[in-house]
């Protein structure tokens, strides 16, 4: 139904399209994208599944009371919510060739076209599973020291422990599915922040110009400056290590770079006619910014944030490395490669698979990156 | 006389820059009545946008309209009106169209979306309402379809739709002006005809006033009533369309009218008007016209001409000396002379 001749009528309105629109890959099933449908709706299933049949121990796995059950949850909800967004807007007259397709339909096919980038992609939502269904994956618990130490202690590799356990027993494995909550949730909240920050001020800056964006661009001159990892040594060594200092300092330190992105962008933005024909048409300067400028920086900053996201997964292994990041039993990859470090000749699994899957996801993230980096660089196919 | 909608009064619009004074407005006047369409001609650089962008008051700092300007909206002087109360202007009681209709709508919303915003912000209709009026403009711009193209976003608008969809934004709330600064130059021959004849359509339709800026005097004659030329930042000839095409009292105008391409008659080459217009950082003093000017005697170099005439004025002069006119000869030179 590539021309869709015969939906075109209510295919926008009427109750019936909405309500298809709650059903995740309802919408991609009708514009004719079967494969993507299915699998999003055998993914919605299967997590029904879940949900009706463990609900309660989801929800224990959640409701721990720590602070990393609530960060997971929070980044875990988001990103669900993001997905189920996407895809009930996804009109089905955006196919190929049809009118109403966005900058955003144009870049994602072009993206799709990329297998490097899919595969990071695919990569991304595997990491995604993993940390939502980690409590299926294995029957262990991530931070429950083994009863017999001596006993449980650096097992090799075995179906049992499928990556071998550490120097309390515990199975690595588990620990660095558990882990991937941890290390993501760090890396999805600290790009929030930080892309939230940078652009405004970014925007702020470039939009108004003169002595504002003087001020402005020296002080991110001089957080710029700075030796990141010295910037971020100093300041989490003021706070007991938590995850919260991390997330909060990491997000508050990396804004710059991405200030200075859309900077950039914005200043020759508002070059363009549309912005002056928002002034002309009596659109305020906030709603202009907010409105008309901060979407069409979108592009450089989605890029910039996905690149930045494996960036600070490995500022954060780096910081569990030197004990500055979640404190020990939070099994973050960083401190799982810590745990390892004084046995790698003797047990090298405890360090080495946690390594592993750190190269994997950044990998992953930088495909992603340059992937939509292509997609989105002829930014105007005006 | 009717009262007029727009008046403009020793417009002054001078940019403080670091190197210097730029007078790109220096005492522009010229008043619009209901339904009137006042066409302004003039060579790039001569300050015909920065005229409509003072109107608006959109001109940015090092760039200030000059304190003894007046421009009357009714009876209210624009220029004491505060930021806020301009905002519920622009786009509401004056209008703007651009020229660029490539990159005049914002390639991230829907047409639907962008003359729904302008609907909702000065008028506070409901969505609903919002929408059901972007349907009505775009099917009164003449785009077809209107339902199904409200969903479009501009990349997949031709040109001309594109202005079309522009028209469709700035006439949404129906201003009582209409600024268009060269709405139809960026556009195929064929597409500019119906442009022009569509907004002389909604001008007649929407009883608006409106102010036509083109360097095409051929367009300039089909829309407007009335005529302003102007030459370094100055008005040099007014008066209605008719008469200002058929005798150009300013050489300038006699100039540029020489210059406009005819199918009917094959000259061996175009006539142009020699030299450029002057930096308005230094303009020429005198007449600033004079060095271009193929009539110049000293009086031109030494005292500035004033405007001069009711109906029809002109900033000249040989409104004074008329014999010059024909004393210089065999009828006016042609622009080959160096």
């Amino acid at each position: 139904m590539s021309e869709g001749p015969g939906v075109p009528g209510g295919r926008r309105s009427g109750r019936g399209w909405r309500i298809a629109a709650l059903l995740p890959g309802f919408a991609l099933l009708r514009a004719g994208r079967r494969r993507a449908g299915l699998s999003l709706m055998a993914l919605a299933f299967a997590m029904l599944v879940v949900l009706v049949f463990a609900g309660d121990r989801v929800l224990a796995t959640f409701t721990a009371g720590r602070l990393d059950g609530w960060i997971a949850f929070l980044t875990l909800a988001l990103t669900l919510a993001a997905v189920w967004w996407l895809t009930a807007r996804w009109q089905p007259g955006a196919g190929v060739g049809e009118s109403g397709a966005s900058q955003w339909t144009i870049a994602w096919r072009e993206f799709e076209r990329n297998r490097t980038a899919m595969l990071g992609l695919y990569l991304m939502v595997a990491l995604y599973l993993v940390t939502l269904l980690a409590p299926y994956l294995t029957s262990y618990e991530p931070n429950v020291i083994a009863e017999d130490i001596l006993a449980a202690r650096h097992l090799p590799p075995s179906p049992d422990h499928l990556m071998g356990t550490d120097k309390y027993g515990r199975d690595v494995y588990t620990r660095i599915l558990y882990g991937a909550r941890i290390s993501l949730s760090i890396g999805f909240i600290a790009v929030g922040i930080s892309v939230t920050l940078g652009t405004l001020v970014g925007a702020v800056s470039g939009y108004f110009g003169g002595i504002v964006d003087t001020v402005l661009m020296r002080l991110v001159d001089t957080l710029i400056s700075f030796p990141r990892l010295v910037l971020l040594i100093t300041v989490i060594a003021l706070f007991e290590p938590s995850i919260t200092v991390v997330v909060v300092v990491l997000g508050l330190t990396l804004w710059p770079s991405t200030a200075r992105i859309v900077r950039g962008e914005v200043l020759s933005l508002r070059e363009r006619e549309f912005i002056e024909a928002a002034h002309a048409l009596g659109l305020s300067a906030p709603r202009i910014i907010l409105r008309h400028v901060v979407p069409n920086v979108m592009g450089p900053v989605i890029v910039a944030a996905t690149l930045g996201l494996g960036n600070i997964i490995l500022i954060e292994a780096g910081l569990s490395f030197l004990g500055l990041s979640a404190p020990p039993p939070t099994p973050s990859w960083g401190n799982i490669i810590t745990d390892g470090r004084e046995y790698l000749v003797d047990a090298w699994w405890v360090s080495t698979f946690p390594g592993l899957v750190i190269v994997f996801t950044v990998v992953a993230f930088n495909l992603i990156g340059d992937g939509l980096r292509d997609a989105l660089d002829p930014r105007l196919r005006v | 006389m009717s009262r007029h909608v727009l008046q403009v009064e020793n417009l002054r619009t001078f940019f403080h820059t670091r190197e210097g004074l730029v007078r790109a407005v220096d005492g522009v006047s010229f008043s619009l009545g209901p339904g009137e369409t006042l066409g302004i001609v003039g060579e790039s650089g001569c300050g015909k946008s920065i005229t409509c962008l003072s109107i608006l008051r959109l001109i940015d700092a090092p760039g200030r309209i000059e304190p003894e300007s007046r421009i009357l909206l009714g009876d209210r002087n624009l220029l004491g009106a505060s930021e806020a109360e301009m905002r519920g202007i622009r786009g509401n009681e004056i209008s703007m169209i651009f020229q660029e209709p490539m990159t005049s709508l914002n390639p991230v919303y829907t047409i639907g979306q962008q003359i729904a915003e302008v609907v909702r912000l000065h008028r506070g209709v409901s969505k609903g309402e919002a929408r059901a009026r972007a349907v009505e403009m775009l099917r009164l711009v003449g785009i077809a379809n209107p339902k199904q193209r409200l969903g479009d976003y501009p990349h997949e608008f031709s040109g001309g739709m594109r202005q079309r969809a522009m028209i469709a934004m700035a006439l949404a709330c129906e201003p009582d002006v209409l600024l268009a600064d060269e709405p139809t130059t960026a556009l195929d021959v064929t597409i500019q005809a119906e442009i022009l004849d569509l907004l002389a359509m909604l001008r007649d339709r929407l009883g608006m006033a409106m102010i036509f800026v083109s360097h095409d005097l051929g367009v300039v004659a089909q829309i407007a009533d009335r005529v302003t030329v102007m030459y370094a930042g100055q008005v040099v000839e007014a008066g209605p369309c008719e008469d200002v095409f058929a005798s150009p009292l300013h050489p300038y105008t006699e100039g540029l009218l020489r210059s406009i391409p005819r199918v009917t008659r094959r000259l061996p080459r175009l006539a142009t008007v020699p030299g450029s217009v002057p930096s308005p950082k230094r303009w020429p003093v005198g007449c600033r016209f004079h060095p271009r000017c193929p009539y110049v005697w000293p009086r031109c170099v030494n005292e500035p001409p004033r405007l001069a005439g009711e109906r029809r004025a002109s900033r000249c002069w040989l409104e004074e000396e008329p014999q010059r006119r024909s004393a210089e000869g065999s009828g006016p030179p042609t622009g080959e002379r160096d």
